[in-house]
């Protein structure tokens, strides 16, 4: 988690291919997700952001995990 | 928890659910009955109940999770209707309990009536557990899975200190500390929905493991869905508002360099004081900084984790257990549908 951290803001700032080393550190799974999110940096996560402010698609947390209130 | 509705991939599963739903219900409700003696402390419970639990087990979410982890081993889920009731209860327990420590509750008096309903609730479901003889569940199985429901609840109980902790002292937690936490308070406890279906059933102990460490890693999946609601759902006022350290907090700070560690840290100052202003900016640092793609990341990592143990269990169980179990993934974190994954 905290090795994925550091790859993560690497990739961000200092681009993909700069990271390729510090991937290298990831465990298998984690480096396979860091994979699959690469595309969709590009430059930023503004889709996902859209759709967080009601503006996208209703997938992205059309069930967000909330209880329903039970004591209100 | 909000269920999804019985549609696309989850279709298959749908006469499960119809199947169990009414049963399932009725045996919340006769948990209550049997378990408090008529007044208005039962008149209380039956009103959370039927308000929260009732309505949540008509649809699929992880209230179904020691049902499906019994069928998924080939086995009638409604040998686990006591337990799944148990589970059902504990979790409204634990989100009464959340609500208090979260400062949902308000007055002092509504704050203590939901202590007490949470305490009764957790004897509640320890009684219901008790009545799984019914169901035709060994005397040696129900000990088992009482033995590891008390460990389960102890294991929330202590990740849940260390995040109150952490709260009152107002430390930093790195993103491996906020993922021991997240394993401890919701990891463990879906850890064992998923163990007590599956020794209800009767399975081997590989197939036990398996189902274990995928409940494990879902009920950390529900910990990142509620950090990332938290954080930037439009007018979400949650975790991020109140200053507790969510997991894209956490990030932030572990990868900020000093002058981005000192305006963060006055932005969630201005935020827990209630600067609505600050709230805009404080969501765009941590989208800048890549908390977002971060806390994805780590969401992808626990559902290659969960679906690798979802096909260890396959290879001795057959595909039930893929069509059963992994729609969950996706009921606990909808966002995964949009990565096409």
């Amino acid at each position: 988690m905290n090795t994925l951290a550091t790859a993560v803001r690497r990739m961000l700032t200092e681009g993909r291919q700069d990271s390729h080393g510090n991937r290298l550190l990831l465990a298998a799974v984690e480096r396979e997700a860091l994979e699959r999110i690469s595309p969709l940096l590009d430059g930023s996560t503004r889709w996902l952001a859209a759709a967080l402010d009601g503006s996208g698609p209703d997938w992205v947390w059309g069930n967000a995990p909330e209880y329903a209130s039970v004591t209100g | 928890m909000t269920g999804v509705p019985l549609c696309g991939p989850l279709q298959p599963i749908a006469h499960l659910v119809a199947r169990h739903r009414q049963a399932f219900g009725a045996q919340i409700r006769l948990a209550i009955q049997e378990g408090v003696a008529s007044g208005p402390l039962r008149e209380y419970l039956t009103r959370l109940v039927e308000h929260g639990m009732i309505r949540d087990v008509e649809t699929l979410g992880v209230g179904w999770l020691p049902i499906l982890a019994c069928e998924a081993c080939g086995t009638d889920g409604s040998r686990t209707l006591p337990i799944a009731a148990a589970w059902q209860l504990i979790r409204l327990a634990v989100k009464l309990l959340d609500d208090v420590e979260d400062g949902a509750q308000g007055a002092l008096a509504a704050l203590s009536t939901t202590i007490n309903a949470a305490a009764a609730l957790y004897s509640v479901a320890h009684v219901t557990l008790d009545t799984a003889r019914r169901t035709g569940l060994k005397s040696s199985q129900i000990r088992r899975i009482a033995d590891l429901f008390h460990h389960a609840l102890l294991a929330a109980a202590a990740g849940q200190h260390l995040d109150l902790e952490a709260r009152v002292t107002a430390g930093v937690l790195s993103p491996d500390e906020w993922l021991a936490i997240a394993a401890a308070k919701s990891g463990a406890l879906l850890r064992w929905a998923v163990v007590a279906g599956t020794l209800a059933a009767g399975a081997r102990r590989g197939v036990i493991a398996a189902l274990g460490e995928f409940g494990l890693c879902l009920g950390i999946l529900l910990q990142l869905a509620d950090d990332f609601t938290d954080c930037w759902r439009s007018g979400a006022e949650g975790d991020l508002a109140a200053g507790h350290l969510t997991l894209p907090v956490c990030y932030a700070f572990w990868v900020a360099a000093d002058d981005e560690a000192a305006r963060l840290e006055r932005l969630l100052q201005a935020r827990r004081q209630g600067a609505s202003s600050a709230a805009g900016e404080l969501e765009q640092m941590l989208i800048d900084m890549g908390a977002q793609a971060y806390l994805l990341t780590v969401a992808l990592a626990q559902r290659a984790q969960a679906l690798a143990a979802l096909d260890r269990a396959t290879s001795e169980l057959g595909e039930n257990v893929q069509l059963l179990l992994k729609p969950l993934i996706d009921c606990v974190f909808p966002a995964f549908r949009g990565l096409g994954v």
